[in-house]
């Protein structure tokens, strides 16, 4: 097990060093002049711009510049922004929290529609309720987070005068207020997911439910709840897990849209406000930080699922 | 004092200019700026007149409570809060807030047209003295401080003057160009000299650009693009990043009995429905710059809510008028005739808003399109267009050509929408376009550095002094921002160095004239229409009003009725 660990870990250092490569050479090749970016103005003259250039560092060889770059992330220096001068890793560590918590209450919401619905489906198998339960996922299915989003906002005002707090309040400040900024995209943003999901559990459900150990639970007069939840349902998550852990990439994704409908100061709105501007530092970083993320996650889901099924060994 | 030495005391707000107005913002680079016209003569409205009057609302004589706090938003983050190294809009909003100037606008409360550009006194204690063309002597007010605690000298005037100037990343070094050098007689005194008769001395040194006044042990911290340590009427107190920027009442403000409330908080919501849900829920004070659809939607949702209706500066298309075949004035006129612009406004602003030109409509001294004797090349008129086409290209040919503008993520989907619906209108005279999208960052260094071939189509900014045409036009270095459609016209750059000097300004309104004529017979810019925005505020919120201009120190000016 520590030897698949290990062996893992090093190839995800190895994803990580070539999308280094990939970001950093992608960056540079977008048309435009960061002196233009940086002073924000045509107002300028070749002097000014040489100075800017000489100050990132971008009048040395791409290579140079890299491996510089490199250096400095491997001492823990992850460069400044562009145009305010901030920290990027300071920047990137702030908007964490709000992120996560976010990703984890879309996944809460996905979880808490998904598997029941999912389970039902199954269980119901061909049944009205197993069609009706069809149509809807495929319709959340096929609802984009970001038009979700914005509804979330536009009919509740329009109706009820209502809108999530404004001005972003951290968690450990004021719970609640906090909660009630983020539920509501927290649930735009899972909808979507919890309907893939839920088709999957319902996949996953019916071919477990027709496997011998399944039918000798049932001989052995075990209750349909028991058999369902304790013996069919944790052996049907396994391409549950594994269809979660390809979404989270795509969670991160929704949160760039989703934080800038709500205006929540996370990883997502700081991705798109650094995009829109070019800010390469920032953008490097975030898409640094990203893929790691998503390599932590990818290794974390694969060693789960020998916990869900012991069978699994790993080597 | 001669005539020039009174110049800026006599400019008067004539009852018409009064009447006229509502707001202009925008954009800096990324410019939309926006103003509101009405008008009380029946000579500009008619069947293409403007917007129903959003006649000046005189205050009634209420006694200011002073208390509270008020909320506003704004659409994007401030990139920096540095004001020697930006231009950005939003930048002007903040700074405003923090920072002093010389001299500052009088717009913003209801007594001024929003798009009235007269300025008043700001640290300065009157206009200008100006014993002769090029010298102006400015006497500071006594007792200003910064909000470190230090006492703010003229010393510091000529610091922030000279780091606009010199500084290496100053983004101000045209528009200051005409300065020649500052001296300090004493601590209380600013002797500036100008290198040429510069007849906006006060417009440029009242507006947002290379004008706050900033100490030189912030402005050379670490802190210069997150902090602001101004003498402004408010303290700023936190920037949350993304989210919000907080201010308090600055006790010390030399302007007394300004400002009335207590604390002041800004949020950053880029997304337009939040816009609209936060105002309707009630969770802000002012919110401004809507669009006709979401306009009709917070005055269903907020019928107790002000409102001020404006006219928004669109947008213009730039080309090579340097190369063929966009060097001859006859296609760019063509051009111009090709486009339905009502179809467009129809199409875009439920058919609100009017054609604009080089001075924006709704300014006191420009004209109506209609008023213009070239009038006829905003006339929408496909065989007219394609007679002149053929004269140029000849008959039944086409050209084939490029159009490079940005995408919707920072100019809005209307801005993306019109240049859709003009191309395919400008195909239907014989000008075949390819349409070249950007990213708004890659187009703001490319493009808009004047890095294309073709066509190109931006947003507008009109600022607050006459002579910004000079930027646009001129091909001297060091006098432009930029000149995107290359032009190089020496009659127009005398007329543009003419209107700069003359102190006059019925004689320099009447070289303004014929600077809109001669652009309007050239089609160097080719100018849509403007379109209809509309600020929203409190009911209890009393002595504001919306203006054109980008700096919100009036806001120092304003009350909540039940504070």
């Amino acid at each position: 097990m520590s030897q698949y660990i290990v062996k893992r870990a090093l190839f995800a250092l190895l994803v990580l060093l070539t999308i280094s490569i990939v970001v950093f050479t992608a960056v540079r090749l977008i048309p435009g002049d960061v002196c233009a970016i940086v002073l924000a103005t045509p107002d300028v003259d070749e002097q000014q711009c040489q100075a800017i250039r000489e100050e990132l560092g971008l009048d040395k060889p791409v290579v140079t510049q890299y491996f510089v770059y490199m250096g400095n992330l491997a001492r823990g220096d992850w460069g400044t922004t562009l145009i305010s001068k901030r920290d990027v890793w300071g920047e990137i560590r702030t908007r964490i929290p709000l992120t996560i918590e976010l990703t984890v209450l879309s996944t809460v919401f996905a979880i808490a529609i998904a598997i029941p619905v999912g389970v039902v489906s199954a269980i119901r198998q061909d049944g009205p309720l197993d069609y009706l339960l069809r149509f809807v996922t495929i319709g959340w299915l096929s609802i984009p987070s970001f038009w979700l989003g914005t509804m979330l906002i536009i009919f509740p005002a329009k109706w009820w005068g209502y809108s999530p707090p404004i001005g972003y309040v951290d968690f450990w400040h004021d719970p609640a207020k906090n909660l009630e900024q983020l539920y509501l995209p927290a649930f735009a943003l899972g909808l979507a997911l919890s309907a893939s999901l839920a088709r999957v559990t319902r996949s996953a459900m019916l071919e477990v439910l027709r496997q011998d150990y399944i039918r000798t639970a049932r001989a052995k007069g075990l209750s349909g709840q028991v058999v369902v939840i304790r013996h069919a349902l944790k052996n049907a998550m396994i391409p549950v897990i594994t269809l979660f852990g390809l979404q989270v990439g795509v969670l991160f994704g929704g949160t760039v849209v989703l934080e800038n409908i709500f205006s929540l100061p996370g990883l997502g709105n700081l991705t798109l406000g650094a995009a829109l501007i070019k800010d390469y530092p920032q953008v490097q970083g975030l898409v640094l930080f990203f893929a790691a993320i998503l390599v932590l996650n990818n290794l974390v889901v694969d060693l789960s699922y020998a916990w869900f099924d012991p069978r699994i060994r790993y080597h | 004092m001669d005539e020039r030495t009174n110049y800026w005391l006599r400019r008067k707000v004539s009852r018409r200019t009064a009447l006229q107005g509502t707001a202009i913002a925008g954009v800096g680079a990324a410019s939309i700026a926006l103003v509101g016209c009405g008008d009380d003569d029946d000579d500009t409205g008619g069947g293409q007149g403007l917007l129903p009057t959003a006649a000046a609302s005189p205050t009634a004589a209420k006694q200011p409570k002073p208390g509270g706090s008020f909320s506003f938003q704004i659409s994007s983050p401030p990139p920096s809060l540095d004001p020697y190294t930006q231009t950005s809009f939003v930048n002007a909003y903040m700074n405003g807030l923090s920072y002093s100037k010389l001299y500052r606008f009088k717009a913003g409360t209801p007594e001024v047209a929003p798009a009235d550009n007269a300025m008043e006194p700001d640290l300065a204690t009157t206009m200008p003295e100006q014993p002769d063309p090029l010298t102006l002597i400015i006497k500071l007010k006594p007792n200003v401080k910064f909000h470190n605690g230090r006492a703010l000298a003229a010393e510091d005037v000529r610091y922030a003057f000279d780091r606009y100037m010199n500084f290496e990343k100053s983004v101000h070094k045209s528009g200051l160009s005409f300065v020649d050098k500052i001296e300090i007689p004493d601590p209380a005194t600013v002797k500036i000299t100008t290198k040429i008769p510069y007849a906006d001395f006060v417009f440029y040194t009242g507006g947002n650009l290379g004008a706050w006044i900033s100490p030189k042990e912030h402005a050379e911290s670490a802190d210069a693009a997150t902090k602001m340590v101004g003498s402004g009427p408010f303290i700023h107190t936190e920037f949350q990043t993304g989210v919000s920027l907080s201010f308090k009442k600055n006790p010390d403000y030399y302007d007394k009995p300004y400002p009335y409330f207590d604390d002041v908080k800004v949020f950053i919501t880029t997304d337009q429905a939040k816009r609209v849900a936060d105002f309707s829920a009630k969770s802000v004070d002012l919110t401004w710059l809507f669009l006709p659809d979401e306009r009709d939607q917070i005055k269903k949702n907020r019928p107790d809510a002000k409102s001020d209706e404006t006219q928004g500066i669109g947008g213009y298309i730039y080309l090579r008028t340097d190369k063929p075949p966009f060097n001859d004035k006859r296609v760019r006129q063509a051009i111009s005739m090709g486009l339905n612009r009502k179809a467009i406004r129809d199409a875009i602003s439920k058919g609100e808003g009017v054609p604009d030109q080089l001075y924006h409509v709704a300014f006191p001294y420009a004209r109506q399109v209609k008023d213009l004797p070239q009038a006829k090349y905003w006339e929408y008129n496909k065989v007219e267009a394609r007679k002149l086409l053929d004269a140029v290209i000849g008959e039944g040919k086409t050209i084939d050509t490029t159009w490079d503008h940005a995408d919707a993520a920072i100019y809005t989907q209307a801005y993306v929408d019109t240049a859709t619906l003009a191309q395919a209108q400008l195909k239907e005279i014989g000008i075949n376009i390819k349409d070249q999208t950007a990213p708004y960052a890659q187009y703001i260094s490319t493009t808009y550095q004047g890095q294309y071939e073709g066509m190109g189509h931006s947003p507008r900014a009109v600022p607050y002094w006459l002579d910004f045409v000079t930027e646009r036009f001129t091909m001297k270095p060091k006098r432009g921002r930029i000149n995107l459609s290359y032009v190089n016209d020496s009659k127009l750059e005398d007329l543009m160095d003419k209107q700069r000097g003359q102190f006059n300004m019925q004689e320099r309104l009447q070289t303004v004239k014929q600077i809109e004529e001669h652009v309007a017979e050239e089609q160097y810019e080719i100018y849509f229409s403007t379109d209809t925005r509309t600020y929203f505020w409190n009911s209890d919120i009393e002595n504001y009003r919306p203006t054109a201009w980008f700096p919100y120190t009036h806001i120092m000016k304003t009350w909540r009725d039940k504070a």
